[in-house]
């Protein structure tokens, strides 16, 4: 495939990091706070496939449970993932809205 | 929906089955995402094979408690051994599988880093230590297996090839039962006891390094390693016996190495499900 590094997250993994660098976070509120500043569902079963992956890339790591709720919290790797992706999505933002003003103009 | 939670496999249900219950509890309408959860269930199944791994503490604990088995196991065995040999024949196997070892340990770990590395560069080092841990192990317990059954016969090339018998034996512990001579009844158990142990070890490798393998692909390749090693030691004109007893031997210890490795986590599950 020839991703360049640093570019392997999916869509729902990005939302997810994004939902964790505020602070250490339990489904639910990961699931509140998606759909509050993407407006995105992001559904119970969804999550669960994201959540073990990252987790087994070292990306987030579980916290003690809290009854039966468990918090996450975004690593190191996972910040710093999380950067290049976004810094990456920028630039692409960057040339595709200045292509469309060119077009336009 | 509970049935559903059942479906999941057993180590996700475990790890993530209580977080996962609870999650759904929260939802507004948890029935409307029925179908959300069995996409789920699907990727927990097909990840299962490279399931996550566990944090470096645990990870750590289980190891030591690994090592502290295997070897308790080595000593058992040599000790039955010494029970049954009262000539120690065995004794003269250890030099030729240290040796074997010797020769395959700092090669088994090198194809395991280089493995290790070439497939997870995006996993930090230290989440990889277990599997590489796992896959040098089950290379250097099959690289001394292919060294010790394989090899030459000591003194081999001294016989004249009319000397010797044509070895295809089917009688299953033929060598052990018909044995005339002290000597030869010792040298029958250090060959099965030698198979035996090589095998439980390659068994318990095998299972620890796949994580958590089909039963039938694991009963397909002790079998298949058990029978290929036979019949390389008629072809590669070894000078040893091909002997349906060290198949059955060998299929037998890798059984129990498998069961030595289920053992401890049904225990561990029972107890947990005990506590809670």
């Amino acid at each position: 495939m020839g991703r360049p590094a640093g570019t392997f997250l999916s869509d729902g993994s990005l939302l997810v990091l994004i939902a964790l660098a505020t602070g250490p976070k339990h489904g639910y509120a990961i699931q509140t706070d998606i759909r509050e500043f993407s407006a995105v569902e992001l559904g119970p079963g969804t999550l669960y496939v994201i959540l073990p992956r990252l987790e087994r890339d070292g990306l987030i790591e579980p916290l003690p449970a809290e009854g039966r709720r468990r918090p996450y919290r975004i690593t190191g790797s996972g910040r710093k993932l999380l950067h290049a992706e976004l810094n990456q999505a920028g630039s692409l933002c960057k040339v595709g809205l200045r292509r469309l003003e060119e077009a336009e103009a | 929906m509970r049935l559903l939670l059942r479906l999941f496999p057993a180590h996700w249900r475990e790890r993530y089955g209580e977080e996962f219950a609870a999650l759904l509890k929260d939802q507004p309408r948890p029935h409307r995402h029925w179908l959300n959860v069995v996409r789920c269930l699907i990727a927990a199944h097909v990840d299962g094979r490279n399931p996550p791994a566990t944090d470096s503490t645990e990870g750590g604990g289980k190891g030591v408690l690994v090592a502290l088995g295997l070897l308790g196991l080595a000593t058992l065995a040599f000790a039955a051994v010494f029970v049954v040999d009262a000539s120690y024949t065995a004794l003269t196997r250890v030099p030729e599988l240290l040796e074997a070892m010797i020769l395959i340990l700092p090669l088994a770990l090198v194809a395991a880093v280089v493995r290790a590395f070439r497939r997870d560069a995006d996993q930090p080092p230290r989440a990889a230590l277990p599997s590489v841990a796992a896959e040098t192990f089950l290379l250097a317990v099959l690289g001394v297996i292919l060294v010790a059954t394989l090899r030459p016969q000591l003194g081999f090339f001294e016989q004249s090839p009319f000397e010797l018998s044509p070895w295809i034996e089917l009688r299953p512990f033929h060598d052990l039962l018909a044995a005339s001579t002290e000597a030869s009844r010792s040298e029958a158990v250090a060959i099965i006891a030698g198979n035996l142990v090589l095998f439980t070890l390659f068994g318990f490798a095998l299972a620890l390094r796949r994580g958590r393998p089909g039963l039938a692909l694991f009963a397909a390749i002790i079998v298949g390693t058990a029978i290929a090693l036979e019949v390389g030691q008629a072809a590669l004109g070894t000078g040893r016996p091909s002997d349906v007893t060290a198949v059955v031997v060998r299929v037998v210890g890798g059984s129990l190495g498998y069961v030595l490795w289920r053992l401890p986590q049904k225990v561990a599950q029972a107890s947990g499900t005990a506590r809670t």
